[in-house]
């Protein structure tokens, strides 16, 4: 290998590699293209082309993959946008149901300017198709005392308040067994006292009792409060009559109303703080 | 018959020999092209590697001189003429690469594979050293070239030399080259 690095082809090599390195380096410097730069170039030019597809398809896979942790940040800042949009149509939602129950309490003022409306929110309610206890987020503290109506968005009797606290209230509905609402048919005017049934109850149903033998009522029948007993406001709407039947234990017969009010599940209800008992 | 059936395997081997030399220009060639064109995507911290002395390194404990030389010349000048311009090394350097390392197979490790690492990392250094002065000189700050430059190079190009070295293991494999220590000095 010695008579290698003396030989011919050696010195040559290393004659070439110098005027390569400095002649073709001082043309690149002064702005002057040399002719086997040239050729070069215009050899290499298309390999060149083929090269670079090569690479930018690497490029492009690489890409993919680093931009994937900016993608991640991208999706978290997205998500979290996402959330607070979504926040924002929940909270127009509420809004919009508010202004709607508003609007239909409006519809009772005006057909009753001496009540005196205080909304509360049912917070809880027990376990059942057909609620007959519900939990207020109000108590005496709101201005809510025992004994005070409730009533439902499309005006109908809801119940009564049966106990209150400083900051809560339970309601028992019209369909619990321990209500009892002084009502008449309003077709007819036939008296009689809604009380609710253990059986009829899980059908969101109540009973109209001590109705006269001869009492002209009849399926279809609205029902409205008598304003007996103090507690609730005359001619208040509360149901409507489903069908008449007769108690042999009483005998007497009854009737079997369906509420006017929603009691599956209330969001919001009207307690009716103060009203003009009526004389009549 | 003997005589003729030696000829035969003789002639076999040299055309082996010559496609060898055929295949090997060929990948040296591709190098060259990937280190211009593929190479400039895969960029780490900033740095290319000089993929084809890290290949003319490889080549050169299993090719005479005379291909290496060649194959040095020919590289090193496709290098500089692709190059933007200004001074370029690459004719002398990988020249200088392709018989510095097998001097050090020869007279001191004997092991291909430390004599090409060693030779790898000394030619490296040197490389990542004149690219650091002229960044310097250039306004960079030392230290900064010295860890966004000098070492991502040096360890970049490191990696390909392995490669490199796993190709031309496999290319013997095939073509069966001769190795330097068959040479007579």
């Amino acid at each position: 290998m010695k008579n290698f690095y003396k030989s011919k082809f050696f010195i040559i090599t290393v004659s070439i590699a110098l005027v390569l390195t400095f002649v073709v380096s001082a043309l690149a410097v002064t702005g002057h293209t040399s002719f086997l730069t040239s050729i070069v170039n215009y050899t290499i030019a298309p390999f060149q082309r083929g090269a670079g597809s090569i690479g930018l398809a690497i490029n492009g896979y690489r890409s993919y993959f680093s931009a994937v942790d900016e993608l991640k940040k991208e999706n978290e800042d997205l998500k979290q946008e996402l959330e607070e949009v979504k926040s924002k149509v929940y909270g127009a939602d509420a809004l919009i149901e508010e202004n709607e129950f508003y609007k239909s309490f409006l519809g009772i003022k005006e057909d009753n300017p001496d009540f005196v409306l205080l909304d509360a929110g049912v917070i809880g309610r027990e376990a059942g198709n057909y609620t007959t206890v519900f939990s207020l987020d109000k108590g005496t503290k709101g201005g809510i005392e025992k004994n005070m109506p409730i009533v439902a968005p499309n005006g109908g009797l809801m119940g009564y308040i049966a106990d209150a606290g400083i900051n809560w209230s339970k309601a028992y509905s019209i369909i619990d067994p321990s209500s009892s609402v002084g009502v008449y048919v309003e077709r007819s005017a036939e008296v009689g006292v809604l009380r609710g049934d253990y059986e009829l109850q899980n059908d969101g149903m109540c009973r109209i009792d001590y109705l006269d033998e001869n009492a002209d009522i009849q399926p279809g029948d609205r029902i409205v409060t008598s304003g007996l007993g103090s507690i609730y406001p005359s001619g208040m709407p509360v149901g409507y009559i489903e069908s008449i039947e007769y108690d042999d234990n009483l005998r007497a017969k009854y009737a079997i109303v369906r509420p006017i009010a929603d009691l599956t599940s209330p969001q919001r209800i009207m307690v009716i703080t103060s009203f003009q008992a009526n004389s009549d | 018959m003997t005589q003729e059936r030696s000829n035969g395997m003789t002639q076999k081997n040299r055309i082996r020999a010559v496609l060898g030399i055929c295949v090997i220009s060929a990948v040296a060639f591709i190098t060259a092209l990937s280190q211009l064109s593929v190479f400039p995507y895969l960029k780490i911290s900033g740095c290319i590697p000089d993929v084809l002395c890290a290949f003319l390194i490889c080549s050169s404990v299993m090719y005479e001189g005379k291909v290496s030389c060649i194959l040095a010349l020919v590289g090193g000048f496709i290098l500089q003429a692709s190059g933007c311009g200004g001074v370029s090394y690459y004719p002398l350097l990988y020249l200088a690469a392709v018989c510095f390392v097998p001097m050090l197979y020869r007279r001191i490790f004997k092991n291909g594979f430390v004599a090409v690492g060693v030779g790898g990392l000394c030619i490296f250094t040197v490389e990542a050293l004149i690219i650091t002065v002229a960044q310097s000189l250039n306004g960079a700050r030392l230290g900064y070239s010295l860890t966004h430059t000098f070492i991502p190079f040096v360890l970049y190009s490191m990696v390909c030399l392995v490669l490199s070295y796993l190709y031309c293991r496999l290319h013997r494999l095939i073509f069966g080259a001769r190795r330097i220590a068959d040479i007579e000095d």
